[in-house]
């Protein structure tokens, strides 16, 4: 069983607060994959990774179909994050019932959490021709890690947990 | 209608990309292109070291699709997804991953979040790009 490091739970936090830009990276049930970045991210427990459903389109029905998912840390980059985090993941809706489960986190703990992330962590550090006009979240992916592998130069496929 | 990159988008993608390929069953790996060998028309080759490429390779032997974003800052500078099929070839110490894309879409949160930017022609896609954004990477 994964346990992340202090390291990386402090790395796994909005940017805003010292912790990274991610990647959250996806596939169809046929292979078809996807990427994009995103700013809020946190951990809970010591295996899982929570990202904000916010905008988010072919991330979704992808996890709909296929809950594979990998998130990679994109920025900083370079004082050791070197991380990929790869587990399964769901899209815990509002309207799931509370005590849904996932890999031992309630549905209930989750949205009451992070829910209204854009209220719980401002994006203030966005720059301005970035930031959204207005926050619509509809959920938070829970990702269960299972494998955590490196992209450090030279140690890229090294596993790490 | 073909893919065309902008110097912008190309200025980016040369700072190094985050690629993330499947299985045929849908498992996604990801490794980073630190190296960008050539950008022309829609093609981009990333030269990879090969531990680099091994994370990916068992994956893009039965499945050529290949998504990539730029990485680090130009993670939030270069809001953009880059999407087609790829072929390598080794080259002494390093993997020539060739990219022939054929999807291009925009990831900036909000409004645009998904919309697809290949069905633009070239000069709309300037023109769209040029209203929103045109930093360069710093060298």
């Amino acid at each position: 069983m994964v346990k992340l490091t202090p390291e990386m739970k402090e790395g796994l936090i909005v940017p805003g607060k010292g912790g990274s830009l991610v990647y959250l990276c996806t596939s169809s049930l046929d292979g078809k994959p996807n990427i994009a970045g995103m700013r809020y991210v946190d951990t809970i427990k010591d295996d899982k990774i929570l990202i904000a459903d916010m905008f988010l389109l072919k991330t979704k029905a992808n996890i709909k179909e296929n809950p594979e998912c990998i998130i990679a840390i994109c920025h900083p980059l370079d004082s050791g994050r070197d991380w990929v985090f790869k587990g399964k993941a769901i899209d815990i809706e509002y309207g799931f019932p509370p005590d849904f489960d996932w890999y031992g986190v309630k549905a209930k703990e989750i949205l009451d959490g992070w829910g209204d992330w854009h209220n719980k962590e401002p994006p203030e550090e966005v720059p301005p021709d970035v930031i959204y006009a207005k926050a619509v979240q509809r959920g938070v992916v829970v990702l269960h890690v299972e494998e955590v592998y490196s992209i450090e130069k030279g140690k890229t496929g090294d596993k790490i947990l | 209608m073909g893919i065309k990159l902008t110097d912008r988008m190309k200025a980016w993608i040369e700072t190094g990309c985050h690629l993330c390929v499947a299985d045929k069953n849908g498992s996604p790996f990801v490794t980073l292109a630190r190296n960008i060998k050539s950008i022309s028309g829609d093609e981009v080759v990333f030269a990879l070291t090969k531990d680099e490429y091994s994370v990916i390779k068992s994956a893009l032997e039965t499945n050529p699709w290949v998504a990539f974003g730029v990485s680090r800052i130009g993670g939030i500078r270069a809001c953009y997804q880059f999407k087609g099929k790829g072929s390598a070839t080794t080259e002494g110490d390093t993997v020539a991953l060739k990219v022939k894309l054929s999807e291009l879409y925009c990831t900036k949160p909000g409004c645009y979040a998904g919309l697809r930017l290949d069905t633009k022609s070239f000069k709309e896609l300037e023109k769209w790009e040029s209203d929103l954004w045109k930093d360069l990477p710093k060298k």
